[in-house]
Order: structure tokens, then C-alpha cells, then sequence
């Protein structure tokens, strides 16, 4: 009876369960350097790079995104031709391997892969701006109202309601005429003077928490000063979430400066912007539809890309966070 | 008598809550002698933290206000310090261990570079170098193993007893001339519990640092404390060295206190507990706090009427009781309330 009992039962092994998957636990590593025994130490950024390197959409993404943004930043060597040079010959060609025509050519024969190449160079540089100046906008006005709370915090944060309430579209189109120029620096400002309101209340909201924490007192105890707090303490525990916010805001900058550009009141030729190139594409109609298609897909594989690496940035940069991606 | 390092003077905090006005603190007063330990025991919100925690500005304002009195630390008002010159202070000079280990460490930052922090925060010519050098010989005194690899480790690959350890290391890296632990060891199990009252007693013996000792356990206050100061309800009610203290309590708080303790010496079945609840700060009872739970008023009118000051009874300059009756505890004490006692 026992046998059968026995041999029905799956006799599994008893392994001891590590908490950490496959990685060492840490507590593990502290016991073994308590007991002398030599272990390497890793330090923080090992751990952030073996957690994002083992999110593997994260890092399909990121080589896209590094290879976008080569091509984009040796455009002039990797484009086969000029953005505007013409050629006569081949009007409005369908993509083709002649002449490496690939993403085929426009109406008046400029090679179209050239121009999405240096198109993509402009949205890339204007999202980097927008991310950039964005992330530094917000940040400051959110740590500043989150870690001073009261009335420094209702005064800014009343103001990022005011620009919230600004009715973006309006705003954005009048400023771009006025103040834009078609010129891509001046559109990043103004989207970037925008934009950085959820940032702040993001940060903000984080600093809010942050500050109550215990080593914050203790730093305060240990005679740290304001600055010194807000910068090296709190803003450390904030990385995460700015981060992601960053990648979305790189993202979101990217598809606003395209639809902008496509309305006609962000990046004005000669510069050529991928928004603009589906504008300029689709009053073609659907006989040309390279024009539209090879932009707009570049638009959306950015995007994707730089959300994904957002995410995988997100679960390897938060300390406590010791899932394992698959 | 030398020179105190530190003198709380009729320190009164309030803290303005949506119930009502906390009186947290009210007429404190208690000195501090270089080399010193001064353990400040009481029930949660008897004041304790709040005392010292006002004096270095770590309370929040609002809600919390000092209403009246001064901390003269070596000749300084810390009350009326500028915020630059506290800043100094505030871990140079007088330096704080905290009750959890686990929270008070940055856990984004290693803790070496936390201890290292707090060396180059207040000396000028340290660079980091040096700073990383003092803060492994700080690891090696508080006995954090291997601290050469222990300094690059971030607090989360510490146990418990070890960040206490590192909190303790950051504490003293100035030799502060004040070093102020709060419930040191509170979150701490046992076994640990012991280890840190020796590191904390190095740390003491190396830095001569005269130390406040904040905690409600009696242990503690027994194996360290050189003088004790008992609080209750935001005020001082007994001051005096640890073996009178023990030996000879004179406010009936601490003889309750005394009596809720399991004693080895002597057989008891039962525990005696102070009846009663903690009063609400918001408004505590008139006249003497503690009347309400007092095994020892019998309902005298004094108790519910006046506030009894902190006094001398007879029994030396060094013992003070806020009783109204404290002489009568000489012999309560012996033959009335803890009756198994031996005299």
C-alpha cells in the first residue's frame, strides 16, 4: 500500500527555494563576507544593467533606438543622397532598388530614404530637446514644491495648473507662428514650456512621500542641508519614476512635433520633419503611398521603442524591485 | 559639579492638531555632564523625543511650536541658532542614532558613501579619499566585518543589527561631543539588542561623548544609563542616578514602572501593571498628571489641584521627584506598594 502511495506521488527533491530566482540572494552575499568568504562585490549598476539586460523587448528596443539615432546623427554620410537634391528622372518613383531609390522618390524626384533619414534626424533632435529641457523644468519646479511643501507648494503647483489649463492645441499652433519660425530648436522650446507640467506633479508626488521618510531626518540629523537633501538624497529615489516620465514625454514629443509639422505649424521646409513628410505625403492620394507610409512608420517604431526601453529602464532601476523579467 | 554640555531649560512644544492643542513638552528642564549617559525613559508620547528632537529642529513646524524656554549647548542657545550655524551643529557636534535602522539609510546610496557624507559634511579638508578611509576604520570600530567590501554595499545587502552599526558609525564620525540615540534599539531583536548596547558603549568610550539615551526600556536604561530621567506626560517627574532609580524611586510613576518589571529576585506570580491609561495630551488631567492613575494620592485634593514641581526632598541635591508627597514614598515604597520588596 505504501509502495503504491509511493510511487504515485511525484518524489520530488526538496530544493531550498532562493527567493531571487537565480540571482544570489543578497542576503547570501552579506553571510558569506560575514564568514570571510571572498565574494565579489557587485556594485549597484551591475544589478541595474543585468535586470534591464534580461528584458529583452528593452533591449531590442534600445539597439533600435541606438541604431536610429546613428543613422540620424551620420545622416550626411549614411543617406544616399542630399535631402534636396533632385532628380528629374525618376519623379515620384515607387521604392526601388535602381539608384537605391529604396523608399522610392517624391514628386519632384528627391530620393525619399534621404529625406525620411534627415527628417528622422530633426524629430530626434527636437524630442531629445523637449525630453531635456522637460525633465529639467520638471523636476526642479517638483522637488522644489514637493520637499517645501506649504506655501512655496501651492504657489507652484497653482502655476502648473495654469499652464495645464492653457488649451495646448491653441497655444502650441499660435506660438509655433509667432515664436516657432519653423525653426526645430524654437518649436522644442515652446513644446517643452508645455509639456513639463506632469513631470512636476510626478516628481512632486514623489518628493512628497520621499520627505517624510526616516533618512531624511537622519540626513537632516547628520547636518545635511537643504540642497544637499533635494539633490543628492531625494532625487536618487525619484530616478524611477522621472525616467519613465522622460521616456514618455520622448515619445509623446515626438508624435506632437509630428503632428505639428503635419498640420503645417511646427518644423517649415527646407528642414525637412517626419511629420512633414506625411503632410506633404498625403495630398498625394493613395497611388503614392510610400510617401506616407515610410515616415509614419519610423514615427511609430520610435515611439514603441523608446516606451519599451522606458520600461525596462523602470524595473531595473528601482532597488526594490526584485522581479525577474522574462 | 562640572560644567553641563547641554542645558534644557524650561522647554515647553506644542503641537497643533486638528483635534486640539498637543502639549508634547511642558516645563522640561535637565542637564547633561560631559562623558555621560543620560537615559530619558517614559511611555510612548511622554515627551521624550519631542525634547531633544525640538532642540536640534527636527520637529515639523507647523504643526509643531515652541512656546518658551532654551538649550544651551557649551554656552549656545540651540533654539535661537541661526539655521547655518544648527546645520553645523547637527551632526558635527551633536549627533543622533536613530530607532530604525532599516528606514534611516538611504537606500539608493551605499552605506559607506553615507558615512563618508557625513565625514566630509563638516570637515573642510577631508576629499574622498580620506573620507573612505575613516568611514572603513568607523565600520572596523562598530565591528561591520570586511569593511573595506561592506562600504560599497547598499543598505538593503545589510542585515539589521549591521545598518544599526553603520547608523552608529555615521553618528560618531565627527566625535561629536553629543551623541543623542533614540530608542537605539528598539527594532532590533534581542540577540542584536545586545551587540548594539556594546557598540554603542565603544562609540561612547571613544568619542567621551556625553549621550542621551532616549527608550522605554528599563534594561537599557540599567545596563547603560549613568543618571536616568523619567518623563510622564510631557514633563519631567524623577532625576537621578540610575541606582537611585532603581533602588529608591520617589514618584509613584517610577515606582509603578519598577513594579511592572518581572523581577528574578523575587517570586511573583503576577505582574503589576500602572492602572490606567497614558492621559490624552490634548487635555491632560489638572493638577499632577499621573493623579488619575496614582496608587499613591488616595484622592488627596493637592494632586487634582496643583502641578507639582520638580524638587529636592530632603534626600540630597541630586534626587528630584515631582510628587507632592515624594518624602512619603520613602516608606510607601518599602512597606505600602511594592510590599515583597525587600527593604
Amino acid at each position: 500500500m505504501t509502495d503504491v502511495l509511493r510511487t504515485q506521488e511525484d518524489p520530488k527533491p526538496v530544493e531550498p527555494e532562493r527567493p531571487g530566482g537565480e540571482e544570489l540572494p543578497d542576503a547570501d552575499q552579506a553571510l558569506a563576507h560575514e564568514s570571510g568568504i571572498a565574494v565579489k562585490p557587485r556594485s549597484q549598476w551591475y544589478y541595474v544593467r543585468t535586470r534591464f539586460l534580461r528584458h529583452r523587448l528593452a533591449v531590442a528596443s534600445l539597439l533600435v533606438l541606438v541604431g536610429l539615432a546613428l543613422v540620424a546623427i551620420f545622416a550626411k554620410r549614411v543617406a544616399p543622397y542630399d535631402f534636396d537634391q533632385l532628380d528629374l528622372f525618376n519623379i515620384a518613383q515607387p521604392p526601388t532598388r535602381t539608384d537605391t531609390h529604396w523608399f522610392g522618390t517624391d514628386l519632384l524626384g528627391r530620393d525619399y530614404l534621404s529625406r525620411v533619414i534627415f527628417g528622422l534626424r530633426t524629430s530626434l533632435w527636437v524630442a531629445l530637446l523637449v525630453a531635456g529641457l522637460t525633465t529639467a523644468i520638471g523636476t526642479t519646479i517638483g522637488s522644489i514644491a514637493g520637499y517645501y511643501g506649504g506655501t512655496v507648494d501651492n504657489l507652484l503647483m497653482r502655476f502648473t495648473d495654469l499652464v495645464l489649463t492653457l488649451p495646448t492645441l491653441a497655444v502650441l499652433l499660435t506660438a509655433s507662428v509667432f515664436v516657432g519660425n519653423g525653426d526645430p530648436f524654437r518649436v522644442g522650446v515652446i513644446l517643452a514650456l508645455l509639456f513639463w507640467t506632469g513631470l512636476a506633479r510626478i516628481v512632486r508626488g514623489v518628493f512628497l512621500s520621499l520627505r517624510e521618510k526616516e533618512f531624511v531626518e537622519a540626513a537632516k540629523a547628520a547636518g545635511a542641508g537643504d540642497a544637499r537633501i533635494i539633490v543628492r538624497h531625494l532625487l536618487p529615489n525619484a530616478i524611477g519614476p522621472i525616467i519613465v516620465a522622460m521616456t514618455l514625454i520622448l515619445a509623446a514629443a515626438i508624435l506632437v512635433e509630428a503632428a505639428l509639422s503635419f498640420l503645417g505649424f511646427g518644423i517649415q521646409p527646407p528642414n525637412p520633419a517626419l511629420g512633414k513628410l506625411i503632410a506633404d505625403g498625403q495630398t498625394q492620394g493613395l497611388d503614392s503611398w510610400w510617401l506616407v507610409t515610410f515616415p509614419g512608420l519610423v514615427i511609430v517604431v520610435i515611439a514603441l521603442a523608446v516606451n519599451f526601453v522606458g520600461d525596462g529602464l523602470r524595473d531595473a532601476l528601482d532597488p526594490t524591485q526584485r522581479r525577474i523579467r522574462a | 559639579m562640572p560644567e553641563p554640555v547641554l542645558s534644557i531649560r524650561d522647554l515647553t512644544v506644542e503641537f497643533s492638531t486638528e483635534d486640539g492643542v498637543v502639549s508634547a513638552v511642558t516645563d522640561v528642564n535637565y542637564d547633561v555632564f560631559p562623558g555621560e549617559i543620560l537615559g530619558v525613559i517614559g511611555e510612548s508620547g511622554a515627551g521624550k523625543s519631542v525634547s531633544v528632537m525640538t532642540m536640534l529642529d527636527l520637529i515639523p513646524k507647523p504643526p509643531g511650536k515652541v512656546l518658551s524656554g532654551e538649550a544651551i549647548f557649551k554656552g549656545r542657545d540651540l533654539l535661537t541658532m541661526s539655521k547655518r550655524d544648527l546645520r553645523d551643529v547637527r551632526g558635527g557636534d551633536i549627533a543622533m542614532i536613530f530607532q530604525d535602522p532599516m528606514t534611516s539609510l538611504n537606500p539608493v546610496l551605499t552605506v559607506g558613501s553615507q558615512i563618508a557624507e557625513a565625514v566630509l559634511a563638516h570637515n573642510r579638508d577631508a576629499d574622498d579619499d580620506s573620507a573612505r578611509d575613516r568611514a572603513i576604520e568607523l565600520l572596523r570600530l562598530v565591528g561591520v566585518p570586511n569593511p573595506e567590501q561592506r562600504f560599497d554595499q547598499y543598505p538593503h545587502e545589510f542585515s539589521g543589527g549591521m545598518r544599526q552599526r553603520g547608523m552608529i558609525a555615521m553618528a560618531i564620525a565627527n566625535e561629536p561631543s553629543m551623541l543623542i540615540a533614540d530608542e537605539p534599539t528598539t527594532a532590533l531583536d534581542v540577540t542584536i539588542q545586545a551587540q548594539i548596547v556594546e557598540v554603542l558603549r565603544t562609540a561612547q568610550r571613544e568619542t567621551h561623548a556625553a549621550t542621551i539615551l532616549i527608550t522605554h526600556d528599563l534594561g537599557l536604561i540599567a545596563e547603560l544609563a549613568d543618571r536616568v530621567c523619567v518623563m510622564y506626560a510631557g514633563r519631567v517627574v524623577e532625576l537621578s542616578d540610575v541606582y537611585t532609580i532603581f533602588n529608591s524611586p520617589r514618584h509613584p510613576y517610577t515606582v509603578g514602572l519598577m513594579n511592572s518589571l518581572p523581577r528574578v529576585d523575587v517570586d511573583q506570580e503576577m505582574l503589576q501593571p500602572i492602572p490606567g491609561q497614558p492621559p490624552s495630551m490634548i487635555a491632560p488631567p489638572p493638577g499632577c498628571a499621573f493623579h488619575p492613575r496614582c496608587l499613591h494620592s488616595r484622592g488627596r485634593v493637592v494632586c487634582r489641584t496643583d502641578v507639582p514641581p520638580l524638587r529636592t526632598f530632603g534626600e540630597g541635591a541630586d534626587h528630584l521627584s515631582a510628587c507632592h508627597f515624594a518624602e512619603e514614598l520613602a516608606e510607601a515604597h518599602v512597606v505600602g506598594i511594592g510590599a515583597e520588596q525587600p527593604a
